[in-house]
């Protein structure tokens, strides 16, 4: 105790600083934090589109809390998992508030995701040296899909019955291996007790230690470029004496601070649809749902939950020729396969939608345009006007992404700033 | 739910359908009039009708009383209103909990909301 370094009365401050010590020499603690979040330079210039990025991260783990607890008390059998939703629902403490955060929920991540992936179209985010980040950002959407899809027969509902029937029977069309394919993933010659047990499995484990480590290495995908933002030039160009970006800022406190303001907007409407509205007139929880699979009654209109509907509607927009269906499936996986290459296929000199000229504008409105329609098409029954609408929707989505090389080269463009451009409130 | 308190008060005697009943809310429905003993059957109010083609033809555009039931109509108003409010509920008995709970929380949210964006304009006074 003479030297006084580890007496008792040390201050607090002290002993955690101890402590810290400690576990840094044996774990990176501290150089994780600093180097992911706490002293991870961000430009100061990021706008509230730079919000669904940790929004995102937000609602992946309220989906896997709230997942947990639900787990706790479903029954992955066909005989008992409708009945086992009803009891969450009516006698399980808070049940309600764990199925509809997790139903809610389940809406909201396709939400943040979509515009989290539309913010990358804004500004260019996907365009060098961020390549693989985008690809892994695609990589979770794809697994995100996966989920939303297994999940959704989980309820079992007629209409978790005749979704999963629809969309397992896409594989079906493919040639030589489509038969066996089909019964390979169901396990069994129709939707069944089989299929229920092994979706439950890739939903609640397979999936979402996929996701999990994808998410991370999406993060560290990022953290390694470091972000893009709303100009689109890159802020490790412009450095100071000590090698730090200019027009950086820490992440910690600064987004800290700005995500939780995010995060508290976005649960918002997030829980008054919870509280309030939680099928949200069919759009979240749809009608057929509250009546339990069965394999005899076809609901009077299958379609799928609204974030899978505008390539549900380029699957319909898609007729049959050469006697098989396989086109349509075609059209709607190419959708899909197309985005990865997004980054490659944008040949504009400046990554910023600010930068860029007229034709890439008015491209990009028009794909949300059509993108919101195609998703409209989707909910609706395969009748005209959607049927029509459906097809130009499809054709421009395909030329939107196969022109891209072409007119973002041709289009002309203002030069970008030589730093960002930032306005102090 | 009040298509329900409708459809329930709409039934009415048809002798052509196998049920004996039909309904001016869903026309001939298979759903027998499973509340006739208090209700008793209405009958129909037939009229007259000129479509735009002149055609005229004979449509039920009303209901007349019939043969009594157990319950006078108002009784059975009262019932059919108790009924499916009843079902309603046991449809999700937390609804009005649920709802009730909505109010605090979004409140408290906006609250929250405030005082984050607060926050982050404290901390971001620094940034020019």
């Amino acid at each position: 105790m003479a030297n006084g370094t580890t007496s008792g009365s040390a201050p607090a401050g002290g002993r955690m600083q101890e402590l810290l010590g400690w576990v840094d020499a044996r774990f990176p603690l501290t150089r994780m934090w600093e180097e992911q979040w706490g002293k991870y330079y961000a430009p100061k210039n990021l706008n509230n589109w730079y919000l669904f990025g940790s929004l995102s991260l937000f609602v992946l783990v309220l989906q896997i809390v709230s997942g947990i607890f639900l787990t706790m008390n479903y029954k992955p059998a066909a005989a008992e998992a409708f009945g086992s939703v009803e009891y969450i629902m009516r006698d399980v403490e808070w049940g309600w508030l764990l199925r509809y955060l997790h139903s809610t929920g389940a809406s909201a991540f396709f939400l943040v995701v979509y515009l989290h992936m539309f913010r990358a179209m804004l500004y260019g985010s996907y365009r060098k040296p961020r390549e693989l980040l985008w690809i892994v950002g695609m990589l979770i959407y794809l697994v995100l899909m996966g989920e939303a899809f297994f999940g959704y027969l989980l309820p079992w509902g007629n209409m978790s019955y005749w979704g999963a029937q629809v969309i397992v029977s896409l594989f079906g069309t493919l040639p030589v291996i489509g038969g066996g394919l089909v019964e390979w993933i169901r396990g069994d010659f129709y939707i069944s007790d089989i299929t229920l047990n092994r979706f439950f499995a890739l939903h609640v484990i397979a999936l979402p230690l996929v996701l999990v480590f994808l998410v991370a290495a999406h993060l560290l995908a990022l953290h390694e470029t470091g972000s893009n933002n709303p100009d689109g030039v890159e802020i490790k160009k412009k450095k100071d004496k000590d090698g730090n970006p200019l027009d950086g800022i820490h992440s910690h406190p600064y987004y800290t601070v700005k995500d939780l303001m995010g995060l508290a907007f976005f649960l918002v409407p997030f829980c008054a649809v919870v509280f309030f509205s939680p099928e949200l007139g069919g759009l979240f929880l749809e009608a057929p749902n509250f009546e339990p699979a069965n394999p005899m009654q076809t609901p009077e209109h299958i379609a799928p939950v609204w974030y899978f509907t505008p390539f549900y509607a380029m699957l319909r927009a898609v007729p049959a020729f050469f006697g098989t269906q396989v086109w349509g499936v075609l059209v709607m996986g190419g959708a899909i396969v197309l985005l990865f290459f997004l980054p490659w296929l944008d040949r504009s000199p400046v990554k910023s939608i600010r930068y860029r000229g007229p034709v890439y504008k008015v491209a990009l409105a028009l794909f949300v345009v059509w993108f919101v329609i195609l998703g409209y098409c989707g909910l609706r029954p395969a009748v005209e006007p959607f049927k029509t609408l459906s097809v130009v929707g499809t054709i421009y989505y395909f030329a939107f992404f196969l022109l891209m090389p072409w007119y973002t080269r041709l289009d002309s463009y203002k030069p970008e700033p030589e730093r960002v451009t930032y306005h102090a409130h | 739910m009040d298509y329900i308190y409708t459809f329930l008060r709409s039934y009415y005697a048809d002798p052509s359908r196998p049920t004996g009943v039909n309904n001016l809310v869903l026309a001939n429905t298979a759903m027998p009039h499973v509340l006739a003993h208090l209700q008793g059957v209405p009958q129909p109010k037939i009229e007259l009708v000129t479509a735009e083609g002149g055609v005229t033809e004979e449509h039920v555009t009303g209901l007349l009383p019939g043969a009594p039931g157990e319950l006078s109509t108002e009784e059975y108003d009262e019932f059919v209103r108790d009924t499916v409010n009843f079902l309603d509920y046991v449809g999700e008995p937390v609804k009005a909990e649920r709802q009730k709970m909505g109010v605090w929380v979004v409140m408290f949210l906006v609250v929250f909301w405030l005082l984050a964006w607060l926050l982050k304009r404290e901390y971001w006074k620094d940034i020019r």
